[in-house]
């Protein structure tokens, strides 16, 4: 006859055996839409296991993996206008897959490759490099203490200070927790991809009426495009640059395309382009001279630079995303980029 | 440092580790109370101060009591100690507010200033607890504590440190004196409670916390249905965000080899508002019972002194509560029904009525008693109470599936008062519950570090 502490033993450990089995082998895992122009919807920009799961796939395939934020996600447009969709186009195959993440930012970016993409090794990698965050000290993370950081989950919660970021020691340890045990991100998955983004509990509050049942049919909203700045609307901004050797999503960015590297990935940084003419003469030149220091930054470290285009404003949406005729002219000038060319061509 | 937090599991486990190494019962208590001043004073390290000077105060009044033979002194200086700290860090904003009023009736025009104290968590536990400690002392009911770090100890242990149960110095000072050698059952009986106040506090209180704090929030938004609906909600929210709490205190403190008193037994399950005090925050309303009301006089004296010292003792347990009017209210109110029940007790007819229409019937009366202790002050409280019989019954909005876990958790609570499902507690129940409980809170429940109730007072 078991004792009680037996019992509970068993059941505690039956439990985390199912939780340790479930992620790997449970079949919500959207596999199938992975091809073609596909990108992770918007309503998903925080579902760590469908990233995971996608770049999973991806690792085994030829394919080119093109990582970024919401200007490689293709914010104003939709998935078949994006760059990696173009680039698409005018390549004799589809090589490219778009593994953009609306919303994250170069220090996010890093947990993220860290954590959800470490099979990505051994493959051709293309990075896209927004100078938005290097654009003030608030995107930069090196400024005040701000509570609407995105992704928070994926940034460094104990080995490393962020000026902006200063969670509570729970919060450090929940997430350090969360992002370590593969279940939480398939909770999430669910949550997100099955039952409306809410949790359970919420969902009935917000349907008092519904059956339980229609909870597990229910799906999230679909993403529309949102309509970009008309080109006569666009203004001219002072914008306070911080420059590479201060900026920390830089640092971030860099540390990023170096552990690609090591992971004997051949690294591209794509710098997309910015809207020159949403800011002031001062603001442009400095824009420049920071280009110019990324190139050689890049080059030092053995990564492929590509430098953006200068465009017309009416191929932009807002400062720093293209819009779809944007993002074609994009990769028209990538595609008779002799250094380009000779990176994916190998 | 809440119990269901991974700063609490993570501490918890680092404690345990040390515990676990301890050879003697002196080194666990040693042990134990290093980390209970690291679990306070993880909330502020200001707050270290003011728990020292209660154990300070209180141990150095009981051992004057001792050495001078004035014990009426001594006792009183502890009483006014108690009351001095509660009133500048609990009750200074309710004392200045009011005094503000009334200058305002008056037509004077000057307003204090508000003194804006930082409020310590626990202070209303662990200042009874220490402060009942001394009475015992001067009753001759427990003999003095002879060791400071001992007395530190009782005072400051982490479990019950912050919403209790106000624990005796008789109970728990031998235990920890001569520290039990934690046995599987210890082991098992401790996750088991600590899983189950998790579940309580997570899965049921924080749910129906979710519709009681629609309702209670715009009152005037809601008619009827609702109104009943939101009551019942927070019924059975503040039940499980406390029963939840003490759990967990006594399931950490079960893993320890400690035994705390139970606080609660089925209280939903009264026959009598008596019965109610008797299920119902135990280990409080034995306190006041023991410290006020039986020192006043108790039911001794003719039936006019009971009225007047029921009175007193509930009007002060309300004030005890929280540093407002509503709260007076409620005891006032909780005072009303237990004398009026008193008064209808004494009509020999109302013994053929079954129990359990009485049983319903304090439940219905306890549900509108705590309209008063969760509305914002008195006002809105009889805003909502008028609603209830002004407006128009409508279907409330109330989740169907929170409307069926309320049933479930009534119907659960009539089985186990008839003893219909003493099975649950066989060691395999016991293991399934866990894995139940455990698998439920991990698929539906969403992380969150919602405070208990109960911590404001």
């Amino acid at each position: 006859m078991l004792n009680k502490l037996k019992y509970i033993t068993i059941s505690i450990l039956v439990l985390a055996g199912i939780t340790a089995v479930i992620p790997v082998i449970f079949p919500f895992t959207d596999t199938a839409s992975f091809t073609g122009n596909y990108r992770i919807p918007y309503s998903m920009g925080e579902n760590y296991y469908l990233y995971s799961r996608y770049s999973g796939v991806i690792a085994d395939e030829s394919r080119i993996p093109v990582i970024g934020d919401s200007v490689i996600w293709g914010h104003y447009t939709d998935s078949e206008n994006t760059l990696p969709a173009h680039l698409n186009r005018l390549n004799a195959k589809p090589l490219f897959v778009n593994m953009g993440l609306d919303g994250i930012h170069p220090a996010a970016m890093n947990g993220l490759i860290e954590i959800y993409s470490s099979g990505l090794k051994n493959k051709k990698v293309i990075a896209g490099v927004n100078l938005l965050w290097m654009s003030s000290a608030r995107h930069d993370l090196s400024g005040q203490v701000n509570s609407e950081i995105n992704h928070k989950i994926l940034l460094p919660q104990l080995s490393q200070e962020i000026p902006s970021y200063k969670p509570s020691f729970e919060e450090k340890i929940s997430a350090s927790i969360t992002r370590s045990i593969p279940f939480f991100a398939w909770i999430d998955h669910l949550r997100l991809s099955k039952f409306s983004g809410k949790s359970f509990y919420l969902w009935t509050m917000d349907n008092p009426d519904k059956s339980i049942i229609e909870y597990f049919s229910s799906k999230g909203d679909e993403f529309k495009a949102p309509e970009g700045i008309q080109p006569e609307k666009m203004q001219e901004q002072e914008i306070e640059w911080i420059t590479t050797d201060k900026s920390l999503q830089w640092k971030f960015m860099i540390d990023t395309l170096i552990s690609l590297k090591k992971n004997g990935n051949k690294v591209a940084a794509v710098i997309t382009p910015f809207n020159t003419y949403m800011m002031t003469a001062g603001s442009r030149k400095k824009y420049f001279s920071i280009l110019a220091e990324m190139e050689w930054i890049l080059r030092e470290n053995g990564i492929t630079p590509i430098i953006p285009l200068i465009m017309e404003k009416k191929y932009f949406a807002d400062s720093s995303h293209p819009n779809a005729e944007g993002y074609r002219l994009i990769a028209e000038d990538m595609m008779k980029n002799r250094e380009f060319l000779e990176f994916i061509g190998d | 440092m809440l119990f269901h937090s991974w700063t609490f599991l993570l501490f918890f486990i680092t404690v345990y580790a040390f515990f676990s190494l301890a050879k003697t019962a002196l080194w666990k208590r040693n042990i134990i109370l290093g980390g209970s001043f690291i679990f306070y004073g993880w909330w502020n390290p200001l707050y270290l101060l003011l728990i020292s000077w209660v154990i300070l105060f209180d141990y150095t009044s009981v051992l004057m009591m001792e050495r001078t033979g004035r014990k009426k002194l001594f006792l009183s200086l502890s009483i006014i100690d108690a009351i001095a700290i509660l009133s500048f860090f609990k009750y200074s904003g309710f004392i200045v507010n009011n005094i503000n009023s009334i200058f305002q009736t008056i037509g004077i025009g000057y307003s204090l200033p508000l003194p804006g104290i930082l409020f310590p968590v626990g202070i209303s536990f662990f200042l009874f607890l220490s402060l009942g400690n001394t009475i015992d002392y001067y009753y001759g009911k427990t003999d003095r504590e002879k060791s400071l770090i001992q007395y530190a100890s009782f005072v400051s242990f982490f479990p019950s440190l912050l919403a209790g149960p106000i624990e005796r110095g008789n109970h728990l000072i031998p235990q920890m004196k001569s520290w039990p050698v934690v046995k599987q059952d210890d082991i098992a009986e401790g996750v088991y409670l600590f899983i189950q106040g998790m579940f309580k506090k997570m899965a049921l209180a924080d749910y129906f916390a979710l519709y009681a704090d629609k309702i209670f929030g715009n009152p005037m938004a809601y008619t009827s249905g609702d109104l009943i609906a939101g009551a019942l909600a927070f019924t059975w929210q503040i039940y499980f965000d406390f029963s939840g709490y003490t759990d967990m205190a006594r399931g950490v403190a079960r893993m320890l080899g400690i035994k705390l008193m139970e606080n609660f037994n089925l209280p939903y399950m009264a026959s009598s508002t008596g019965d109610f005090w008797g299920r119902w925050h135990i280990s409080l309303s034995s306190w006041f019972r023991d410290y006020l009301y039986i020192p006043l006089g108790g039911n001794r004296g003719g039936e006019l002194r009971e009225t007047r010292n029921r009175f007193a003792t509930m009007l002060l347990s309300g004030l005890w509560h929280g540093a407002s009017w509503n709260y007076v209210l409620w005891g006032f109110m909780h005072a009303v029904i237990h004398s009026a029940g008193k008064q209808i007790g004494k009509i020999s007819l109302t013994e053929k009525v079954p129990v359990f229409v009485r049983r319903i019937t304090i439940f219905i009366l306890i549900v509108f008693t705590w309209i008063f202790f969760r509305s914002e002050n008195g006002e809105d409280a009889f805003t909502f109470i008028g609603r209830i019989f002004t407006t128009e019954m409508s279907m409330p909005q109330i989740p169907f599936y929170m409307a069926g876990l309320i049933l479930l958790c009534y119907t659960f609570q009539w089985l186990k008062e008839y003893k219909r499902i003493d099975f649950i507690d066989k060691p395999l129940f016991r293991g399934a519950a866990v894995f139940f409980m455990l698998a439920y809170m991990l698929f539906f429940v969403t992380y969150s570090s919602s405070e208990f109730i109960y911590f404001q007072f």
